[in-house]
């Protein structure tokens, strides 16, 4: 029953915004109401809750054109009126075939382009949700050389805090992972914004209880200090009122509680707690210190390019000052997200051109279901060609078939803007910390974006037929019309034919290939229990205390008796990193591409923690672990079996082939790693062994510790018991030491959800390009052959062979759909070699061939009934016109 | 508006229910399908569109609810002097039609309904 109220709630909001205003102000509550309640109602019985709300529906569609017109009778819908969108409803029943694939097609290409719509709405123009939020501006050093931004810039904040005008309440913050550390020993890693106090300023939200962070708190020997968001008031501190001034322990440092921020505050990104940033702020040389981020506000009288033109002046002083560190650096005044999605000034630049691209899938979607409402215009042109003799103006005509599609039109992209509202809110389910500034409803911009979508749509599908079909020849279809003959389309049907085929057997087999792509990831499991590991991602320890931390971690986690084994790793299982290899003398790898594998990097206890055995060669031993050993790896079976056909392995070398996948700042081209030894999968294939995805391990060495994690086997302890058992250890090794818990199994269960929604996204869109393109070339084949039905039945009369006959139709029909296949793999394999091979995955002949033999079927079947009926006129019955 | 107009259907359903006194949309809806078996021929929005026409047109107003009401989404409505004059005309009118059909189809007055 709810469901069912939200559905219908949610449509009638949807569509009532194809209301003029002024009516929804009036009625739209009231309406909205009244809906609930009736859903509430109807709820119990689906089947009557489905048809009432298909009549919602419908009804809410056809009383917002009506009461436009009734807003401007003369001016604004000259041409419509009630009759026509009974009549656009009506069609739709009567033809459910070509309202469920058009339907289908406009709402999957609605859905995709009003998503992307919306998701660079999030990152290009989201509304700061603070007092004058549209003013707040991110201001980084951009470095020409490595084309990405410089954050070491504490040194810069200061001169640009001293100089600046056009820039006020200017401040730097940057994030730290903590161990919130409770009387009772209890354990959470949390995020702390070490912020200057100017962060307040510029945020302008007073505090809850007591206050904000002061200038004083960031001196040097400060007492240290911290302020609270309201969650971690309610939860930790059960809204004690008493709060200011009670003790919070953050890691080895005991802070006392100055102030509770209410409740939604998360500036500057989605913070809970705010420590001042006294990193010595003021000792810093020129590109040194912590990586940081800068924000502030644009002061009254200027604005962002202004604000540019000086930060400018600023960066070109000190690029002349300090050559060695500013000489390529950029300073830029960006709007205030962009540094905490990585973007810089270009990249919004992109983003019109890409709106367009995508709008361009809803226009070919549309010039496709044109067609099809073009075909089924062309079998009313008689009804047409008398309304017009009666005299309907063409504008009157064009006017009831724009409705026609509108009322299609519309449904499929509410159904389409409905699905997006539900994908956002499944990702609000699925983001646990959001930033403060996004927002997961649709938005104004989307929803007016896909509203234009619509009409234009309406337009491409409606008006366009309908135009061609009332042009010049309306007069010669009445005459066509009086002796019971279709009109002639000739060249422009076989074009039209041609184009479709074309993209049918482009389009689908990569869409096939790309789906199976995700659908035979998600069907390898694991072979070890995954149910018993707990996974635990470690702070950065430094260099110089990595030793002793390492070995005390080590020691404890053995000691513990509810943990039997552990390893450390940098990648954890189902999260390593994909990576291009070469293998060195290795004919088959000559080519560009290389081979995909998946690397991580584990210590030497990893594969006996997961009970994974050496089947060739060794394991590894504890010195491979030190930087200066010889660079080696070990592969699995399925590495060995699918790039070197289970031949000689081990000595074998492999490289990576770009610099990314390892380390940055590594000229990896030359490096080169030595094959010693061959595990295990960890993970299997029950459709084929094949499908098992190659690995690479690599010793894990002191600088994968930057971003090292932990995986325990627990036992006869619960995941929670264990995790909360980890932190503790791992606070009293070290109590910066914070550990971001998760049990393995939500590893795996995260990633086969999001494969899971990819495959489903993949199978929707290319079912819906099969069914269209079916559902076209159908309609098209036996709209040229039902034109010669009659043609067909006179030369019966005259003696034709009947077999003569069907071949000439045949022939035409095979002559079309060959042409089109043609053209379609052709652009099929054109796409696949632009994409190096991954747009049909390798399996281009298999793929082709299978469209193929579906093309032929569809347009033979297509043929067949019109050809049959053709041949069973009676030839004195169609003679009886001429 | 022109209290000799042709009233529809859905605006006679309005102006039936709230003439003796003021109903909710949904309340009027529910008598609608009262009076018709459940099937009134209109759906809510057409409801809505109705209200609004017959509310500028003078026929019927928005009032206070007369008791307290949970909701206060709900808007209560009422007749005016010219929509009761409208009913009576109205009805007047399907009076005649009614009679000119009995005598035609030779209907006694107190006959059963076609």
């Amino acid at each position: 029953v709810k469901v069912g109220t939200r559905l219908a709630t949610m449509l009638t909001r949807l569509l009532l915004l194809l209301y003029p205003p002024s009516f929804r102000k009036d009625m739209g509550k009231a309406l909205g109401g009244d809906v609930g309640r009736r859903a509430e109602e109807l709820g119990g019985s689906p089947a009557r809750f489905g048809g009432w709300l298909i009549r919602l529906g419908a009804s809410l569609l056809g009383n917002a054109f009506a009461a436009w017109s009734e807003l401007a009778p003369r001016i604004a819908c000259p041409n419509f009126s009630w009759l026509d969108l009974k009549l656009a409803i009506r069609m739709l029943v009567k033809y459910p075939g070509l309202t469920l694939t058009g339907g289908l097609g406009i709402a999957v290409a609605m859905a995709v382009v009003v998503g992307l719509f919306s998701t660079n709405d999030w990152y290009f123009h989201p509304a700061i949700p603070l007092p004058e939020g549209d003013r707040l501006v991110g201001l980084e050093n951009w470095d020409r050389r490595t084309n990405r931004e410089e954050r070491r810039s504490l040194y810069d904040f200061l001169a640009w805090r001293t100089q600046m005008k056009s820039v006020e309440d200017l401040s730097a913050f940057q994030t730290v992972a903590r161990n919130a550390i409770a009387a009772d020993g209890a354990v959470e890693p949390v995020l702390v914004a070490e912020i200057t106090p100017s962060g307040f300023r510029l945020a302008r939200v007073p505090p809850l209880l007591g206050r904000t962070l002061l200038e004083d708190d960031a001196a040097p020997g400060a007492p240290p200090v911290v302020v609270i968001g309201y969650d971690v008031w309610r939860q930790r501190f059960e809204s004690a009122h008493d709060i200011v001034g009670r003790d919070l322990r953050l890691g080895a440092t005991v802070h006392t509680v100055v102030g509770v921020m209410p409740e939604g505050f998360a500036f500057p990104v989605n913070h809970r707690y705010w420590t001042p940033l006294t990193a010595g702020v003021s000792n810093f040389k020129p590109g040194e210190g912590p990586s940081i981020y800068i924000s502030g506000r644009i002061a009254p009288g200027f604005d962002r390019p202004a604000a540019q033109a000086e930060l400018t002046v600023i960066g070109d002083r000190a690029a002349a000052e300090f050559p060695d560190t500013h000489k390529y650096l950029r300073p830029e005044v960006l709007p205030y997200t962009y540094p905490f999605a990585g973007m810089s000034r270009g990249s919004a630049d992109g983003l019109g051109l890409v709106n367009f691209l995508f709008s361009l899938v809803l226009i070919v979607v549309c010039a496709n279901v044109a067609i099809l409402i073009y075909a089924r215009t062309a079998t009313r042109m008689g009804e047409i060609a008398v309304r017009s003799a009666l005299g309907a103006s063409r504008g009157r005509i064009v006017g009831q078939l724009f409705a026609e599609s509108l009322v299609l039109t519309g449904a499929a992209g509410a159904i389409g803007v409905l699905a997006v509202k539900v994908a956002l809110e499944q990702a609000k389910r699925m983001h646990r910390s959001p930033e403060f500034w996004r927002d997961y409803s649709l938005s104004g911009s989307a929803l007016a974006y896909g509203v234009a979508l619509t009409l234009l749509a309406g337009v491409i599908t409606g008006v366009v037929p309908a135009l061609q079909a009332t042009g010049r020849h309306l007069q010669t279809n009445l005459i066509h019309f009086n002796y019971g003959a279709a009109p002639r389309l000739g060249r422009t049907w076989t074009g039209l034919i041609v184009i479709q085929v074309a993209l049918a057997v482009a389009a689908v087999p990569i869409v096939v290939a790309l789906g199976w792509w995700q659908i035979r990831e998600y069907i390898s499991t694991p072979t070890f229990a995954v149910d018993q590991f707990l996974a635990g991602q470690l702070a950065p320890v430094s260099p110089e205390r990595l030793a002793g931390v390492r070995a005390e971690l080590s020691r404890r986690l053995d000691a513990e008796p509810g943990f039997a084994g552990h390893s450390f790793m940098r990648d954890l299982p189902g999260r390593e990193q994909s990576g291009r290899v070469t293998i060195e003398n290795d004919a088959a790898s000559g080519s560009a591409a290389g081979h995909e594998t998946q690397a991580a990097a584990v210590d030497a206890g990893f594969f006996r923690a997961i009970d994974i055995g050496v089947v060739a060669g060794r394991g590894f031993a504890p010195g491979d672990q030190d930087e200066h050993a010889p660079d080696v790896v070990i592969v699995n079976r399925a590495f060995s079996h699918r790039l070197l056909d289970d031949g000689n392995v081990l000595g074998r070398r492999i490289r990576y082939m770009s610099a990314s996948q390892r380390n940055l700042d590594e000229p990896a081209k030359e490096r080169w790693f030595e094959i010693v030894g061959v595990v295990g999968d960890i993970e299997t294939n029950p459709i084929d062994r094949r499908l098992i995805e190659p690995r690479v391990y690599h010793p894990l060495k002191q600088g994968d510790w930057s971003r090292a994690s932990v995986l325990l086997r627990v036992k006869g302890l619960e995941q929670a018991a264990a995790a909360s058992r980890l932190r503790e250890i791992a606070a009293a090794v070290d109590p910066t030491l914070t550990v971001d818990t998760i049990p393995l199994q939500d590893v795996y269960r995260l990633r086969r959800t999001l494969v899971n929604t990819a495959a489903a996204g993949i199978a929707v869109a290319g079912l819906s390009v099969l069914l269209l393109s079916a559902a076209g070339i159908y309609a098209l084949m036996s709209f040229t052959v039902a034109q010669r039905r009659r043609e067909i039945a006179i030369r019966l009369a005259l003696g034709a062979q009947p077999g003569q006959l069907l071949g000439g139709v045949f022939r035409r029909a095979l002559y079309q759909i060959s042409l089109g296949v043609a053209v379609g793999i052709g652009l099929a394999l054109l796409l696949d070699a632009a994409a190096q091979g991954e747009a049909l995955m390798g399996n281009a002949g298999l793929l082709l061939s299978v469209m193929v033999v579906v093309m032929s079927l569809v347009g033979l079947g297509a043929v067949v009934g019109p050809a049959r009926r053709g041949l069973r006129i009676e030839p004195s019955a169609a003679l009886k016109g001429e | 508006m022109d209290a000799h107009v042709h009233l529809r259907s859905v605006e006679l359903h309005i102006l039936l229910s709230v003439v003796d006194r003021p109903r909710h949309g949904y309340a009027i809806l529910q008598e609608a399908e009262g009076r018709t078996a459940g099937r009134p021929g209109f759906e809510i929005p057409t409801l809505y569109r109705a209200l609004r026409r017959l509310r500028e047109g003078g026929l019927i107003r928005i009032v206070d609810a007369p008791e307290p009401d949970p909701d206060e989404r709900r808007e209560y409505w009422d007749a005016t002097a010219l929509g009761r004059k409208a009913l009576k005309a109205e009805l007047a009118r399907m009076e005649g039609l009614v009679a000119i059909g009995r005598a035609r189809t030779g209907h006694a007055s107190s006959g059963g309904r076609k």
